[in-house]
């Protein structure tokens, strides 16, 4: 009986007072009249192993208590979605505060990773804060039973037009403008970059950018620019529309041709080498250079593919638009 | 999931809307927890301690049913039955339940 008893006391602890001795009489009652029953039908006492069965049976005291409280959800299913809404709008008006703070240490500071891990720490602090602070009201609104018939009050009429479309990820969105905003600060860092000497007297290389990269200084600035300004006009829509689909095609069509124009360089990276290997330095700059070549290959097939993509997209939009 | 999983899952959401109108309609007589329990079992419907206590302390609290603690066999008991509310209500779910299983019955044909 010992069991038993430990048992029941385990469910009193997971209990509010009033409830306590309520619920362990009612539950003691049915578990020794079950055991008295046992008992008859089997014409002896329940040993240890089947008390534990019959215990096991009811479940752990933790859910059986639970079983008897009130709601136990912090936000039930009424309140979530307009709880997730306001969820998303909040961590996303955090998100673009926290980048636009974050942009002048990024171009000005010159310790980018410093500035990319403060961002990074300081925006996981507020989304929590933020989280927590969704959370409560939304449990306190459910808890009083309030603002539920205004959070949902609605008319055909006023229902916002959703033109059907290719929907995003705002996580992804925001990688993809986080990752163009630090090449943005590695380029302006890069072009000023006056090369580096690696090596000793007898046997050194000085390695710096090619000049022929001035020519595509700006050309780069503007479509990155460009990129990370669609970029955040698609995080707060959440999706792509006409406007982006066909700014995305302009920008990927001038890609492409600052790709064709970086590719006709005739070095892309300058290794000058001194002493006895010199000849081997020279072809390190070939290698160097087929290397740039292979990575502005990648993008520019991403680029066709992603154009290719929307202008599908646009097909679509176009097809479903109203005669 | 698998395809138990997913039984095990529908059968318990089918059961839960039907357990009320079975523990009201045992309620029509007196019972304590355990009684009521082994009545249902004893008619084919099998509800953990778990489930149905609680269950029965909510359609208390809604005034479908009232209750009373009795000494009995040297042990405090809560005694459960249908109240006036708790008549009505299942004389109307009753209804409802018929009509429910005349349409499955048509549909499921």
């Amino acid at each position: 009986m010992r069991m038993i008893d430990e048992y029941l006391n385990s469910l009193e602890s997971f209990l509010p007072d009033d409830l306590k001795q309520e619920v362990r009489d009612e539950l003691e009652a049915s578990i020794y009249a079950q055991l008295e029953d046992e008992c008859g039908a089997l014409g002896r006492e329940l040993n240890q192993q089947e008390q534990e069965i019959l215990l096991r049976k009811i479940g752990h005291p933790m859910r059986v208590a639970a079983a008897y409280l009130p709601n136990q959800e912090l936000v039930g299913n009424e309140y979530f979605p307009a709880y997730k809404k306001a969820l998303q709008i909040a961590l996303s008006i955090a998100l673009v505060v926290n980048l636009l703070a974050v942009l002048p240490e990024l171009f000005t500071g010159g310790h980018v990773l410093q500035s990319v891990f403060g961002l990074l720490g300081n925006l996981i602090q507020v989304g929590l804060w933020i989280f927590a602070a969704v959370t409560l009201i939304f449990h306190l609104l459910q808890k009083y039973g309030i603002g539920l018939d205004e959070i949902y009050a609605w008319s055909p009429n006023s229902l916002k037009a959703h033109k059907p479309g290719r929907s995003l990820s705002r996580l992804e969105t925001f990688f993809e403008a986080l990752v163009e905003t630090l090449f943005l600060a590695w380029w302006l860092n890069l072009v000023s970059w006056q090369g580096s000497s690696v090596g000793s007297d007898t046997v050194g290389v000085d390695v710096s950018m090619s000049p022929e990269w001035a020519a595509v200084f700006w050309s780069v600035n503007m479509i990155v620019g460009a990129s990370i300004a669609l970029n955040v006009y698609k995080l707060i829509i959440a999706g792509w529309d006409r406007f982006s689909l066909t700014a995305n095609l302009v920008i990927n069509a001038a890609t492409l041709v600052v790709l064709i124009q970086i590719s006709r360089f005739e070095n892309h990276v300058l290794i000058r080498g001194s002493g006895d290997i010199a000849a081997q330095w020279t072809q390190a700059m070939t290698i160097a250079d087929n290397v740039i070549l292979s990575i502005l290959a990648g993008v520019a097939l991403y680029v066709i593919w992603e154009s290719y993509c929307n202008l599908r997209e646009l097909r679509k939009a176009a097809s479903r638009a109203p005669a | 999931m698998t395809d138990s999983e997913h039984y095990q899952k529908l059968k318990l959401e089918l059961r839960r809307g039907v357990l009320i109108l079975a523990v009201l309609a045992e309620l029509r007589d007196e019972h304590y927890g355990y009684s009521l329990r082994r009545n249902l079992l004893s008619k084919g419907l099998d509800i953990d301690e778990g489930t149905l206590y609680p269950l029965v302390r909510r359609l208390e609290k809604q005034k479908l049913l009232t209750s009373q603690w009795r000494e009995e066999d040297n042990r405090r008991k809560r005694f459960y039955r249908l109240s006036p509310i708790g008549r009505t209500t299942l004389q109307q779910l009753t209804e409802e339940w018929r009509q429910v299983a005349s349409t499955l019955d048509a549909i499921l044909q």
